[in-house]
């Protein structure tokens, strides 16, 4: 049943949750770019931009080795190449950036009504998901315009994703109930997702790093989701699955530990807030 | 064979950490339990009590009493600092205004979203979605954001969808004061209705809400239970703390009087029975029995004048033991003064068994001019003449109180609950909590309005 140390805890809340689930997810995906002018526009719109940006001050600008590409120049690949980066990193800085003050900003769903706080970094991530997924979906559109091939292994794009999925889910979580106590999470949270942004390999190859410095980036779990996401996109080819097989196994203990933290610690919410 | 109650409340109690820095609470957390960075405010005493199902409870008590606090932890959202509390059954709860509603989305979006976090499925929500809307009566509002809402409007639409949610336990803390008279004639018969089988908790500072819609009250002061029990019993001592905090302790406690200087009237007067005059005992007639003054029952007050004797008399003066309602009567009250009183009032109300004022009046108005200067000693008679109305079977008393000062602000020397207790024994024509006896009435045929009307 509910208990605590049911590897299944994730699905049965939102099963049982569903309907409510159902309906904040709809206001949450209804209210991103509600009252913009441009409104859903922004949704392509801004992953080209930022495309653009990139790859003009790093593969004008700067000029990384990217050394060993598979097919074409390296001027058309380069922006796909740090799309798939930016992509996977879009996502996990958008979920985990604004973590911290997602139960911050619901006081009256702690204190005024029994209301399962734990579907809040759920329905926040899976929000995010949605909307980044449309870069995915950009890049992949690259990939055909500029000539290049969609292999089959395209098909397993949700596995990496997944496990991205595990792991913005169970930081989320932690970081959601922190937020309550200590203000000061958000300033923290912010600071370090720019410092993910350089110790993950978007702007440059696994391979460009010297050997000795190699552990910083292989402790990094998002290094493993972006090159996983590069091989089965870009390269054409499966990746390694003993590897995947621990990630997964990994994001899936963080999702757990996450998960039971927040229930644990909502107790007190209604004190503090 | 024991019956689990609805709400089962056991030795709760909640402290809150008051921390005089934020960094304080860090530090807290690091030294769990060794040290201690904050000062305990206890907003919770080890609280018990339990409430039936098809029982209705209301909570009184002064701002900060704990109330809120005592609800939060009851509905779930607030943990208490020990105790335990089970509820068996759904539990919908209106803790305060717009509870649960973002104020960015529309009436429907909220409705929606209010409905299922209370624990109704999509189908439920929308096969009464209409009845919502109906019962809340917003008209176009219901597809604007709740932002824009007035606050009576929020708290219509929050009751509608307590209203439907097929709940077994309503809580309700104060939300509903913001309705107009309208919408709250509307709760009340909604709430008559759903506590025929279901039970309510209520907080409320309406005393006559509390007196007429509960089965019980009570009272919470300082966090911890002052009275549990009858509505009337409870609300009697709630009024009598609001004066004790208002003109300081009474002299006058209880039933027995402690003062030095007793004065003690002689017994020996004769009660005329009004009944005597009609010969025939008319089936339609309202016989109204009066049982004595007593001084001894409940009463609180400064003492600096007390109410010694009260009468209900007929024209001629004469004392009634039985009177019948519709009749003249006078009701006179004498108070001896132990001190100086500048403007002494001396007021009465009519009340029911609940403890419901059907009516009263004081001396006020009519002495405001020219005060009636009263020096220790010295004796006051008020008398009110009125005719009795007819009133429903069932019992009643009269409250008299003498006080000192203007009607805004006063002292009061003596407050009798129930100087007089009178019983209704006859099945009368009445109407209504008490009925008005008609001076005429006639029904006749005309022609037309124009020709009748001008006459």
């Amino acid at each position: 049943m509910k208990s605590l140390y049911n590897p299944a805890l994730g699905i049965i809340i939102c099963w049982t949750h569903r309907n409510l689930l159902a309906q904040i997810f709809r206001r949450s995906l209804a209210t991103r770019y509600k009252g913009a002018t441009l409104g859903l526009v922004w949704t392509i719109a801004y992953p080209l931009m930022m495309l653009s940006v990139y790859t003009f001050v790093f593969g004008v600008i700067f000029k990384p080795q990217w050394g060993n590409m598979t097919s074409g120049s390296e001027q058309i690949f380069f922006p796909l190449f740090l799309f798939a980066g930016l992509s996977v990193y879009n996502i996990f800085s958008e979920s985990v950036g604004s973590s911290p003050s997602l139960i911050l900003n619901n006081p009256s769903y702690v204190k005024k009504v029994v209301f399962p706080l734990e579907l809040l970094p759920i329905c926040h991530v899976l929000t995010t998901f949605c909307f980044g997924s449309v870069w995915i979906a950009l890049m992949l559109l690259g990939i055909a315009w500029l000539g290049g091939t969609i292999s089959i292994y395209v098909l397993f794009l949700p596995f990496p994703l997944f496990t991205l999925l595990l792991l913005t889910m169970g930081l989320s979580f932690i970081l959601s109930s922190l937020g309550v106590y200590l203000r000061d999470t958000q300033y923290l949270v912010t600071i370090v997702i720019q410092i993910f942004s350089f110790i993950s390999p978007i702007f440059y190859p696994l391979s460009s790093v010297p050997e000795k410095l190699r552990w910083i980036l292989l402790g990094n779990p998002l290094t493993y989701i972006i090159e996983q996401v590069r091989e089965i996109c870009l390269y054409g080819r499966m990746f390694d699955w003993i590897v995947y097989f621990y990630t997964t196994l990994a994001a899936l203990l963080f999702f757990q530990l996450g998960l039971v933290w927040l229930i644990k610690t909502k107790k007190g919410f209604a004190d503090v807030i | 064979m024991h019956i689990e109650p609805a709400i089962d409340v056991q030795n709760i109690t909640k402290y809150f950490e008051i921390y005089s820095k934020p960094s304080h609470r860090l530090l807290q957390m690091l030294f769990r339990g060794k040290k201690q960075f904050f000062q305990p405010y206890w907003a919770l005493k080890d609280i018990s009590f339990q409430v039936g199902k098809g029982e209705c409870v209301g909570i009184i008590g002064r701002n900060g009493a704990g109330k809120s606090t005592l609800l939060q932890i009851i509905t779930g959202t607030l943990s208490p600092s020990s105790g335990k509390v089970k509820n068996i059954g759904r539990v919908a709860a209106l803790l305060e205004l717009g509870s649960g509603f973002n104020p960015e989305f529309t009436g429907r979006d909220n409705v929606f979203l209010n409905a299922a976090i209370l624990g109704l499925s999509h189908k439920e929500i929308v096969d009464s979605y209409d009845s919502i809307v109906e019962f809340a009566d917003i008209g176009k509002f219901i597809d604007q954001p709740v932002k824009s809402y007035s606050s009576g409007m929020v708290v219509r639409l929050a009751f509608s969808v307590i209203a439907h949610v097929k709940a077994d336990i309503l809580i309700i803390d104060e939300a509903l004061a913001v309705g107009d008279a309208y919408f709250t004639q509307k709760c009340m018969r909604f709430l008559r209705k759903f506590m025929e089988t279901k039970t309510v908790l209520f907080v409320s500072h309406d005393i006559a809400a509390v007196n007429s819609l509960c089965s019980r009250a009570i009272f919470l002061e300082d966090g911890y239970v002052k009275v549990s029990g009858e509505p009337k019993e409870v609300t009697d001592i709630y009024l009598q703390d609001f004066y004790e905090s208002v003109q300081g302790k009474s002299e006058i406690s209880g039933g027995a009087s402690s003062l030095k200087k007793e004065i003690v009237l002689p017994v020996d007067v004769e009660f005329k029975d009004m009944r005597a005059e009609y010969f025939l005992r008319e089936p339609l007639r309202n016989d109204i029995r009066i049982f004595q003054f007593d001084e001894s029952r409940a009463s609180f007050g400064k003492g600096g004048c007390l109410i010694k004797q009260v009468f209900l008399t007929d024209e001629n003066e004469n004392p009634l033991n039985w009177i019948v309602g519709g009749e003249m009567v006078a009701l006179t009250v004498y108070c001896h003064a132990t001190e100086e009183l500048l403007s002494p009032i001396v007021g009465f109300h009519f009340k029911d068994r609940l403890g419901q004022i059907l009516f009263g009046d004081n001396t006020f108005l009519s002495y405001l001019e020219q005060p009636l200067h009263i020096s220790s000693g010295e004796w006051i008679v008020a008398k009110f003449s009125f005719r009795m109305p007819i009133l429903a079977p069932g019992d009643y008393s009269v409250g008299v109180a003498v006080a000192d000062g203007t009607q805004h602000e006063h002292v009061q020397h003596h407050w009798l609950h129930d100087a007089l207790l009178l019983t209704s024994v006859t099945e009368s024509i009445c109407t209504g909590i008490i009925g008005i006896p008609m001076k005429k009435i006639s029904m006749s045929k005309i022609a037309d309005f124009e020709s009748f009307h001008k006459k």
